[in-house]
């Protein structure tokens, strides 16, 4: 029981103490700061891309994770979920000597097609998806090992093809688990930092999502940095409470 | 259309400790239920006819068209599994237009059909309900009609008893005698319900250990088991009848047969004896046994444990005595003796 409180207080204190030192009387001020918007935009635009990578991606590794044999599945799986105990801005260092002007597959991509990654909201995005796919890999793939195939087979049976059972059994089937890979992929995307800033950089604007520009503003403005935070803090809430009952239940 | 219609299957394929290798053939229109132990091989082979379990040889021809080479989804086949599998996440009536919209046919068109699938089984009422929301038995009938929905040429039972308490058999029972009836497809059963296999089936075929080791019709099969587990999944007396109150069934022979039912469905139906459950003796016995008759011994089949007696009362009936009994009567074939069998020991089912 008090063990219990303890913890409570533990991760409801600073939260509280956020609240309490946000300089309500210049919230208005602070929202309007022109720095803002943009990060707050780029945030939400580079997070919700690299949630749509998630998906497109890391729900077909799940599958081939948890449904099919091939040599070297245990590395594959390794490599997958590596960047989930990465630290971040290792993987900002990897990207940047990989996609880097002069990196190994960069500088062909810079040579043949002329596309620069690093420094732009691309390489934003990127590292995002990079940091954050693999919670959706670990939860798609282990609601797809619950899943009973035997529906699937019935599907089948029904004249489904691939896509149909996959689209109208499957998925369904692993409806809330998908919701919170979404829900725990997007989040991570949106507090990415450490590969987002080594990657990206930290241009106002351009690569500086809400997670920055609260470091930065901290350096100069500690009220700014509260508001800021506050505001992610509100989305964090506002998401959890829609997608949590349906997730989590209850 | 080939010149050979129906089903002509030669399906080898080895699966863990499984060696299967069987010859089916199956007219359309015609019931053959396979029946065998645990791990003889049945639904393997089901499933190899449907696709989902790869095959190591062999041929599987439809109609004189080779199918074996068809993805599951591409072969004309509707299978009813043990436990239904309706989908969750969908509605009664989504469920059963599955497979047509699978298909290609337009929403509204193939929800008519199913709505039409689903009032054939008594089930219309239900089309907007979560299958969760139905019985076991009800969620099996719904099975059958998506099975049927997309009008295969072979439907596929994969013991679609099993699954159910005694009162939903009866049910569902009652639904597959009726729905194959009309249905003019090939069809296949495996089942370990003695009654299912033998109120079914126009052919029985008895699968052990990857092999056909018996095929004939369900008297033939019955009354020459070759193997301890036919005998005893078949060594059953059976009779059909009306049942005219709860004491009385007419058999169709018009012998009478004394029953006890609580509460009796009257009707059609029919009456299950073990062969255990019939004493023998050999002269008129004074019993508290309501049904007694003269009969005639027709042939003895002796096993360590038991002998079986088959014989010749006004109904035929086999009769399982211990080998000390039968020493006793000296029961030989042509053997006058009696035989008595308490109402309460013959259980009634509604068909």
């Amino acid at each position: 029981m008090v063990a219990v409180f303890g913890l409570l207080v533990f991760f409801a204190l600073p939260l509280v103490a956020l609240l309490v030192r946000v300089p309500w009387s210049d919230i208005t001020d602070d929202l309007s700061d022109p720095a803002i918007r943009p990060a707050l935009r780029l945030s939400l635009v580079c997070s919700v891309a690299a949630t749509g990578l998630s998906i497109v991606f890391g729900i077909p590794i799940a599958w081939l994770l948890a449904r099919v044999e091939f040599p070297g599945k245990s590395v594959a799986r390794a490599l997958a979920l590596l960047p989930l105990v990465l630290p971040p801005v290792v993987g900002g260092v990897a990207l940047l000597v990989a996609f880097g002007r002069r990196g190994v597959v960069g500088q062909y991509l810079d040579d043949w097609f002329g596309i620069t990654l690093p420094f732009t909201m691309w390489a934003a995005i990127v590292a995002e998806t990079f940091v954050a796919m693999p919670f959706m890999v670990i939860t798609v793939e282990g609601a797809l090992r619950g899943v009973d195939t035997r529906f699937e087979e019935a599907a089948a049976t029904l004249g489904a093809g691939r896509w149909t059972v996959m689209r109208r059994v499957t998925l369904p089937a692993i409806g809330p688990s998908l919701l919170a890979g979404i829900t725990l992929t997007w989040a991570r995307a949106l507090g990415e930092f450490g590969a987002t800033i080594t990657f990206a950089g930290n241009f106002r604007g351009e690569t500086q999502t809400m997670p920055l520009a609260v470091y930065l503003a901290l350096q100069t403005d500690t009220g700014a940095a509260l508001t800021l935070s506050l505001v992610l803090l509100v989305i964090s809430i506002v998401v959890l409470a829609l997608v949590g009952r349906r997730v989590w239940g209850r | 259309m080939g010149t050979v219609s129906g089903l002509d299957a030669h399906v080898t394929l080895k699966l863990g400790t499984l060696d299967l290798d069987v010859d089916l053939h199956v007219d359309p229109a015609e019931t053959v239920v396979v029946v065998g132990p645990n791990g003889a091989g049945k639904t393997t082979l089901l499933r190899a006819v449907a696709g989902l379990a790869p095959v190591d040889g062999g041929r599987i021809v439809l109609d004189g068209e080779p199918i074996d080479r068809l993805p599951p989804e591409q072969r004309p086949i509707g299978v009813v599994f043990q436990d239904g599998l309706l989908f969750p996440n969908m509605s009664v009536l989504d469920n059963v237009a599955f497979g047509l919209r699978a298909r290609g046919t337009a929403k509204r068109d193939a929800n008519a059909r199913a709505a039409d699938w689903l009032d054939r089984v008594g089930l219309a009422d239900r089309a907007g309900d979560r299958p969760r929301q139905l019985s076991g038995g009800q969620a099996q009938r719904v099975a059958l009609a998506r099975a049927l929905a997309i009008e295969p040429r072979i439907l596929l039972l994969d013991e679609p008893l099993a699954a159910l308490d005694a009162g939903a058999r009866v049910e569902v029972r009652r639904a597959l005698r009726e729905h194959l009836a009309a249905y003019d497809g090939v069809r296949i059963v495996v089942t370990h319900d003695p009654l299912e296999a033998l109120t079914l089936a126009d052919r029985l075929i008895v699968l052990d250990g990857g092999r056909v080791v018996q095929e004939g019709s369900p008297a033939e099969v019955r009354d020459h088991p070759r193997s301890r587990y036919v005998a005893q999944l078949l060594g059953l007396n059976l009779f059909e009848g009306v049942l005219e109150s709860n004491e009385l069934l007419r058999l169709a022979d018009g012998t009478v047969l004394h029953v006890a039912v609580d509460d009796a469905v009257l009707g059609p139906c029919v009456a299950v004896v073990e062969p255990a459950a019939i004493t023998l003796f050999a002269s008129a016995p004074q019993a508290s046994a309501r049904n007694t008759w003269e009969a005639t011994v027709v042939e003895l089949d002796r096993e360590p444990s038991r002998v079986r007696v088959r014989v010749d009362a006004p109904v035929p009936l086999v009769v399982d005595v211990t080998p000390g009994a039968a020493a006793e009567l000296a029961l030989e074939p042509g053997r006058r003796v009696w035989c008595a069998l308490k109402a309460t020991a013959v259980s009634v089912e509604a068909l």
